[in-house]
């Protein structure tokens, strides 16, 4: 059995609707059956960087889900020359919170609708969600399908759980992707990465930085302060897409990227940070 | 997808079959990209043969394929170094010459992919000596790159990559880790150039490396572009983690930095450079090399957070001031800052942020209410602290003066709605300042301008009659309308009639009820005045009450008024004492109305106090003060303190007053809180107040002391400028505990100086007349220091250590440096501190590891703390095991631990702990209690069986047995007296050392090869204290010695004699499988036993020679002398030593 499976609870739980799309699941490389030893290096060597592997459940659920036109824009080809007449590569944007479920959520389902190329993570050490009261929230590590988590809430108390809008929340999520996924784990290559939350922007810059930037690719790092709550998460989608779009539209985004976001900042009132790392 | 893999070949021809750049062909790239992600080893093949082809070509889908996809192979894919190098040796010519490609897109990911060619070749070349070519392409490249970071023309998102170029090269072309085993095969550096290498000059690339370092940093300190220094910093961690003779230099650039080159760029810009220098900063403290920087790192933290924290404040009222600027530009204020020279970066940075022109008006429209409370207070004390006491005073004269010759001047100023924090006090000492509106005094100015221009009318009326005479209005208060009627007629007043003490008192009465009386007509809601309802009717009864009794006292001999002959025909003098005495005579009224009700009088005790100040009558104020606290009937509520708080001018004495409250018991809540809120509100009497407070930490009362500790307490960490003033304390008091120049030393030393500074070269001490003192500290720690001395000394360092982990390192250096008897008591208040902190607190377990010199008692101290309830830690186990091996400490750090090691250690360090054993009651306490906790106890009853062992690590332990041996074992190790007592200690503990326990020791100490001194020792004692050994000892012991030839050992043997006559007769029979010679030897030895040899060799039928020869042994000589009673004295004298 590949070795995976005991670890990544991605893995372990087939959601059913991943079987919509059985052709499109992987069947895994020759090399990762070969042997356990051997395929936990490729693991971490090859599938690594390669998100296509990584991310396999999620993939497939959003190529079935979402229209078919950005399939292929997908968010597991790094540095994708995916252009429509012209051959201006689209930067793929990756969204980033603490737990990959509001704010970052947000920003994937409006960038996503408005047809960017994004993904999405969180960097927290798991989800956590608002329980019954302060001290019992409802934690979750990374990888469990939005969608468990959904019917998990909705068998412990529907109605809190609607009241507080966290079952909207995860019905939006389970139809975007299939679950929240850890910053920390992707290798996927981005070209700008908003993250919500300086915390996370810390993180993020702080994860590239251990990285040790091998591939000596600049990354924009933009961060969007918002308030972890739905108010404030649809009001910052907004803002998210003007950005998106700025960016989009510049011909080279390192050299307009000051400009963008200072026009960003006028705009909106989200205070705003900006770093350029390396992949 | 990535399971499948696609044929690249076909895949590729398939895309170059449908249109160019179109959305087929993306699409099929992409697929292929993605397998090719998969299962790179096609790259090469595919990279080589096409990057040849498109490079030449203009922009395309195809090229920037091809050229993202050798990015890939190069940088990222996990292609083998020596594929990648190859690959990289194959491109690198088309990767130059894509250098100078006009699409801005190909150059970056040129540089990207030169940025991974540079080491691979560089490592290559190093043992190629051939390739010179190469090597010179390589360096044009280098050149090239290094020349767009400086080119004014080149693009940014080229700058950045060739930024992180720069960096790569300066890793590659300064020295690697020296230390062979920690080197990276791939990690390249100018270490691996020979040094006889035909084409790569080795010290000019290392020169070059650090000459591009340089300029990395001079980029930092000078450059003006966020993304660029963004850039730098995130591509320096590498630098940090593979150079770490760098790491000093990094850290202290960064250290250093600070925004002053970024001047006049947005706010937003600033702080994303400063989180980035932040970020880094942390990245390296957590990185293996950070250890060693983590203080300088941290306090560069904390001082940027604080500059952070600034420049977001001042970023928040640059924005409120944008917005109001709108409204408010056109007013004009004159701006003078006096205090603020700009004298460092930050102030000049302040003052770029300010677009300079309109500073004026900005100054005007700028909005304090959104400044910080703390920070406005700040900036006021810095802004009266600039003017020397007379200046200030001069100012303070002039703006008085000013206020009086124009009362009507501050009337046109808008009024600001009233401020919701009732804090009006600082305000008067704002008005001091001069009448410019000087910029971080405004909300609260506003406040008290407001309630001057309420009563500015007043005044105006006074001051327009020219009157003076409307003075007596209070005197003689049945006037007050009159006068009233007067000013306004501007007539002629008349003359004010003498009225009697009782007549003046009622009419004062009187009037004070109708002002209340009109007050509750005025106002039909809330009277209540302990309410803030602004200003309300309520405030202006308060207000008129308290002008009626300050306001207007002037004597007339003072300021001769106009109409001074209108003026009652009494002496002077007496007038005057009237005057004083009728003055003093309504202050005592009106204070005793606040003390009949203080709390909800408040406000107007205030208003009062406001009053009394203003008018300089400052003695008065004090009188009155003074009586307050001890009218207080209620210690417990706040408005005592929120009184002072609230006063103007506090003055000195108060903080005494407030010390002496706080010490009795009663009061102190009131004292603390007082002295708290000082310390918090009113910056200017920050530091005496706080010194009060430190003091009282140092209170021989424990309630009082801990109350101190615990209002100080909060500011640590954390709260500047308390936090260093509390530490710097805590620490000086500690350091009188250490050990000064002893008073016999220093007097004898004629040259005083000497001693001490003697003292303090060597220890880092501080000569004795530094030290501090406290009112409640002796002069001299009396010796030998009694706990609550010493508990008086410490008790706030302990408090603060739990927020504060370094202050145990204080703790444990000066530990180290104290008195015998001050040591013992810190040992044991410590005890709190230590186990409120876990035995996981990781400052706690690396000080014990790295505990100072003579410190390690209290090392020790904290071990028995942590073992004292329930076994220590694994990780505590571990650290001392460490440190005994390290430090070769006393065996007393293994007691606590012993129970929690494995057998082989416990069987190690046994012997060490036994060792102590000296004679004395307590050591042998301690080795009892370490043996009842490594020994297994054998179950009493095999019939019970409970699952509840009180340990899991049953199998690890020793079982008696096992101990009992290795005691004999290691006798030479621990020494023979203690040896002799620790087996003692077994006996004793009797539920464990039964009779079967000690036969089978005894059976497994017989078989050795070389027995221990102690072992017949301990078989007498064995036999003595358990009779039914006899029967083992004599059948089967003694004949096995027998065969061992015990004789040829004297001490052994000398034991064999006597245990054999301990345990006649039973030991007859084994004494005679004794050779002859030995028997005799033995008889001889002890004559007491032949006649009974005799009697049980006679009885015993048997080999007539036989017997006839053991009868010639035991001849009949001693027939008389009876055999000698076994006393336990003979057995405790057979000790063989």
């Amino acid at each position: 059995m590949d070795p995976r499976r005991a670890r990544d609870p991605r893995l372990a739980r087939v959601d059913p609707r991943l079987q919509r799309v059985p052709s499109a699941l992987p069947t895994p490389s020759p090399q990762q059956q070969s042997g356990s030893v051997q395929g936990a290096t490729q693991w971490s060597a090859n599938g690594a960087y390669t998100a296509s592997l990584f991310m396999v459940p999620t993939v497939p659920v959003q190529q079935a889900d979402i229209a078919s036109e950005n399939a292929i824009a997908g968010p597991s080809t790094p540095v994708n020359d995916t252009g429509s007449s012209a051959y201006k590569p689209r930067p793929l944007f990756c969204v980033v919170c603490a737990s990959n479920q509001n704010r970052s959520m947000e920003g994937h389902h409006v960038l996503h609708k408005a047809g960017y190329r994004v993904i999405s993570y969180g960097t927290g050490s798991a989800v956590r969600l608002p329980g019954a009261s302060i001290d019992k929230p409802n934690i979750y590590s990374f990888g469990t399908p939005y969608n468990s988590i959904y019917e998990e809430l909705n068998a412990k108390d529907a109605k809190l759980y609607t009241a507080n809008g966290l079952l909207q929340m995860l019905d939006r999520n389970r139809r975007i992707k299939l679950a929240p996924e850890r910053w920390q784990d992707s290798r996927t290559v981005a070209d700008v990465v908003i993250t919500c939350e300086e915390r996370c922007f810390d993180a993020v810059c702080d994860d590239l930085l251990s990285r040790g930037g091998e591939f000596n690719k600049p990354v924009h790092i933009i961060n969007i302060e918002i308030k972890d709550n739905h108010e404030e998460a649809l009001i910052a989608g907004k803002a998210m897409l003007d950005l998106a779009a700025a960016i989009e539209t510049s011909q080279d985004i390192d050299e307009d990227i000051d400009r963008i976001l200072q026009m960003q900042q006028e705009r909106h009132p989200h205070s705003l940070l900006h770093a350029v790392a390396f992949y | 997808m990535a399971g499948n893999p696609v044929d690249p070949l076909q895949t590729l021809s398939a895309a170059l079959a449908v249109p160019a750049d179109s959305k087929e062909q993306a699409d099929i790239l992409a697929t292929l990209r993605e397998s090719l992600e998969a299962h790179p080893n096609p790259i090469p093949i595919l990279c080589t043969t096409l990057i040849k082809t498109v490079s030449s070509a203009g922009d395309s889908l195809l090229k920037r394929w091809v050229l993202d996809l050798l990015h890939f192979a190069i940088s990222r894919s996990n292609l083998s170094t020596e594929v990648r190098t190859q690959l990289a040796s194959q491109s690198v010519d088309t990767l130059v010459t894509l250098l100078h490609d006009s699409n801005t897109r190909t150059v970056k990911v040129s540089i990207q992919c030169l940025t991974s060619v540079y080491p691979l070749l560089f490592r290559s070349l190093c043992t190629n000596r051939t390739l010179r070519q190469q090597w010179d392409v390589l360096s044009q490249c280098k050149a090239r790159i290094l020349e767009f970071i400086w080119s004014p023309n080149a693009s940014s998102g080229v700058k950045l990559s060739a930024i992180k170029f720069m960096q790569r090269v300066i890793i590659v072309q300064t020295r690697g880790i020296s230390d062979p085993r920690l080197q990276n095969k791939n990690d390249p550096n100018i270490a691996n150039v020979p040094a006889d290498h035909p084409f790569i000059p080795g010290p000019a690339l290392e020169a070059e490396g650090m000459k591009l370092l340089e300029s990395v940093i001079t980029m930092l300190y000078t450059s003006q572009n966020p993304e660029l220094l963004s850039a730098i910093l995130h591509s320096w961690s590498n630098l940090v983690k593979q150079r770490p003779a760098l790491v000093h230099l990094v850290v202290s650039s960064l250290s250093s930095w600070t925004p002053a080159a970024l001047s006049g760029l947005p706010a937003s810009s600033i702080k994303s450079v400063e989180k980035a220098v932040r970020i880094l900063l942390i990245h390296i403290s957590r990185g293996p090399h950070g250890s060693s920087f983590g203080a300088q790192i941290n306090e560069a933290l904390s001082q940027q957070a604080a500059r952070m924290e600034r420049a977001s404040a001042e970023e928040k009222a640059r924005k409120a001031a944008v917005a109001a600027s709108a409204t408010e530009a056109t007013r004009k204020r004159p701006s003078s800052t006096p205090a603020e020279q700009p004298s460092d970066a930050k102030r000049m940075r302040v003052d770029a942020d300010i677009p300079g022109n309109a500073s004026a008006a900005f100054l005007a429209s700028f909005d304090f209410t959104t400044l910080p409370i703390s920070l406005i207070t700040d900036l006021i004390v810095a802004n009266l602290q600039a003017f020397t006491e007379p200046a200030l005073l001069e100012l303070v004269q002039a703006y008085r003066q000013s206020r009086g010759l124009a009362p009507g001047l501050p009337a046109p100023r808008t009024p600001q709605p009233p401020q919701p924090t009732p804090e009006p006090t600082p305000a008067p000492g704002l008005s001091t300042e001069p009448p410019v509106k000087d910029e971080p005094v405004d909300p609260l100015q506003m406040d008290i301008d407001e309630e001057e221009m309420e009563y500015e009318p007043d005044r105006l009326n006074m001051e327009l009659s020219g009157d003076e005479t409307i003075a007596e209005e209070e005197t003689i208060p049945a006037d007050l309308p009159e006068a009233l009627t007067l000013d306004l007629l501007d007539s002629k007043i008349l003359e004010p009639k003498e009225l009697t003490d009782v007549e003046r008192n009622a009419l004062i009465r009187g009037s004070v009820a109708r002002i209340w009386d009109g007050t509750e007509e005025l106002k039909a809601d809330s009277i209540v005045p302990s309410q803030w309802p602004g200003a309300s009717p309520t405030d202006m009864w308060m207000m008129l009450i308290v002008r009626m009794i300050t306001r207007v006292a002037h004597l007339d001999g003072d300021q001769p008024p106009e109409d001074g002959g209108d003026e009652p025909k009494v002496p002077q003098e007496k007038t005057a004492l009237d005057f004083y005495s009728r003055q003093d005579n309504l202050r005592q009224t009106l204070c005793d109305y606040i003390m009949a009700d203080f709390p909800s009088r408040l406000r107007l005790v205030t208003t009062w106090m406001n009053e009394e100040w203003y008018n300089d009558l400052v003695s008065t104020y004090q009188t009155v003060l003074e009586g307050k606290p001890e009218g207080k009937p209620d210690g417990k509520d706040k408005a005592f303190a929120r009184f002072l708080l609230d006063l103007p001018s506090v003055p000195p004495d108060v903080l005494g007053l407030l010390r002496d409250l706080s010490v009795d018991p009663d009061k102190m809540h009131v004292g603390f809180t007082s002295l708290r809120e000082f310390v918090l509100e009113r910056p200017s009497l920050r530091v005496e107040a706080l010194q009060v407070l430190l003091e009282l930490t140092t209170h021989p009362d424990p309630v009082t002391r801990r109350a101190a500790i615990n209002t100080v307490r909060r500011w640590v960490p954390g709260i500047e400028p308390m936090d260093s003033m509390i530490r710097d304390f805590a620490l000086q008091i500690l350091r009188r505990l250490q050990k000064r120049p002893s008073k016999e030393e220093v007097p004898k030393v004629t040259d005083e100086h000497a001693g001490p500074g003697d003292e303090n070269m060597e220890d880092g001490q501080l000569p004795s007349e530094d030290l501090m003192q406290t009112p409640y500290l002796t002069e001299e720690l009396e010796l030998p220091a009694q706990k609550a001395h010493v508990l008086q000394h410490v008790e706030l360092l302990f408090a603060l250590s739990v927020k504060i982990p370094e202050f145990l390192d204080e703790i444990f250096t000066a530990y180290g440096q104290m008195e015998l008897s001050v040591q013992e008591a810190v040992q044991d208040l410590i005890t709190a501190l230590i186990k409120s902190l876990g035995s996981s607190n990781g400052k706690l377990l690396t000080l014990m590891r790295t505990c100072p010199p003579g410190s390690e008692s209290l090392a020790l101290r904290v071990l028995t703390i942590f073992t004292e309830h329930g076994r220590p830690s694994a990780q505590l186990v571990a650290l001392v095991k460490g440190l005994i091996s390290d430090r070769d400490l006393d065996a007393r750090f293994l007691i606590p631990i012993i129970a929690e090691m494995d057998k082989p250690d416990i069987l190690k360090y046994l012997p060490r702990i036994v060792s102590i054993l000296n004679g004395q009651q307590e050591p042998k306490n301690l080795v009892r209690s370490v043996f009842s906790s490594v020994v297994t106890t054998p179950p009493q009853t095999f019939g019970t069986v409970s699952s509840n062992l009180p340990r899991v690590r049953q199998s690890e332990l020793l079982t008696p047995a096992e101990l009992m041996v290795l005691l004999h074992e290691a006798e030479k190790e621990i020494g023979l007296k203690s040896a002799i007592e620790a087996i003692g200690v077994c006996f004793s503990m009797t539920d464990v050392f039964r009779s079967e326990i000690l036969a089978v020791v005894m059976q497994q100490i017989v078989d050795e090869p070389v027995l221990p001194v102690l072992f017949l020792r301990t078989v007498i004692q064995a036999v003595t204290t358990y009779r039914t050994l006899v029967g083992f000892v004599s059948t089967t012991l003694l004949s096995r010695l027998i065969t061992k030839k015990i004789w040829q050992n004297p001490h052994l043997w000398e034991g064999f004699i006597r245990c054999a006559k301990v345990i006649a007769p039973a030991s007859f029979g084994a004494l005679l499988q004794l050779p002859k010679e030995q028997l005799r030897e033995l008889v001889d030895k002890q004559p007491s036993l032949k006649s009974g040899l005799r009697e049980y060799v006679t009885k015993r039928a048997g080999n007539k020679a036989r017997v006839a020869g053991f009868l010639d042994i035991f001849g009949e000589d001693d027939d008389a002398s009876p055999v000698a009673p076994v006393t336990p004295d003979v057995i405790m004298a057979s000790t063989p030593v």
